[in-house]
């Protein structure tokens, strides 16, 4: 049986790289013209949060009342901004 | 059997456990609604007054911001590293994890120090106009939850001597830290990377 704690560190590792990644891709994302394609930033958002919430704050295995609430919140916040970034454009 | 092997044989249940304590939790989410209400404020601000927003994010400092979303990032997971070490009773492997957790958050609050003293020389403030209110309100709020953030993570440090068993205030400390982690994770793309 493989070490659970092993497993989540392993686990960490990949959402480091994850997050690594989304972040340098949306840094790059500043220098297009399109506002549509610059709104992609807010969808990496909804990844890389939900990386943090799943992975470094164990919400994998938490009760699914706090699953939902956290990642209700990682949905909405970033939609919100994105539609009112959208409309305003 | 410890109190952490009963934790980790849950957790390698299928029975669900929230990690930390659930207060903290609650505190969590009250610190994540008043920042989206100032997101959402930000956002509104600049629907109504756009070239002015455009204008303010152009004095900013993206490779900053970018450095300051690494930094928050890697302590982020030293922390949750430190954390799994901790629950193995590492000790050594704790307090090192912790260390570079520490340092990766110094290294965003001098960044973040350097920026505002980089604008300031420039001669904006928080009077300048709404966007730099709004960024400085928002940013500064920000900071002192690094602070905060650093000063809990500095007394695990101190409680991180012994193969002892505080792992619920190791997860509590440690969901406070990914918080203001994702509250930098929403901030950076609206600050620094939508520009048009």
């Amino acid at each position: 049986m493989n070490n659970p704690d092993k497993q989540s560190q392993q686990r960490n590792l990949v959402a480091l790289l994850a997050l690594l990644l989304l972040t340098v891709l949306s840094a790059n994302i500043r220098y297009t013209e399109s506002l549509s394609l610059s709104l992609l930033a807010l969808l990496f958002v909804v990844f890389k949060a939900w990386f943090v919430t799943h992975y470094f704050m164990e919400l994998s295995h938490a009760p699914s009342l706090w699953c939902n609430l956290l990642f209700s919140y990682i949905v909405i916040i970033p939609s919100v901004l994105g539609i009112i970034y959208y409309v305003a454009r | 059997m410890t109190n952490d092997s009963i934790v980790a044989t849950i957790k390698s249940s299928p029975v669900r456990v929230l990690t930390g304590d659930v207060a903290m939790w609650f505190l969590v989410l009250a610190e994540l609604t008043v920042f989206a209400i100032l997101f959402i404020c930000f956002a509104v601000a600049r629907a109504f007054n756009q070239p002015l927003f455009v204008e303010g994010q152009a004095q900013l400092h993206p490779t900053l911001g970018l450095i300051n979303t690494l930094a928050l990032i890697f302590s982020s997971f030293w922390l949750a590293l430190a954390i799994n070490y901790y629950r193995q009773q590492q000790v050594r492997s704790t307090q090192i994890t912790l260390v570079l957790s520490i340092l990766c958050a110094v290294v965003y609050m001098v960044v973040k120090y350097h920026e505002y003293q980089l604008l300031w020389q420039a001669g904006f403030s928080v009077t300048t106009n709404t966007f730099f209110t709004l960024y400085f309100f928002i940013t500064l709020f920000h900071y002192l939850h690094v602070i905060a953030g650093v000063l809990l993570i500095i007394y695990l440090f101190t409680k991180a001597t012994t193969a002892t068993t505080h792992s619920n205030l190791y997860e509590s400390i440690g969901v406070y830290w990914h918080a203001v982690d994702i509250i930098w994770i929403i901030l950076f793309p609206i600050l620094y990377v939508i520009s048009q």
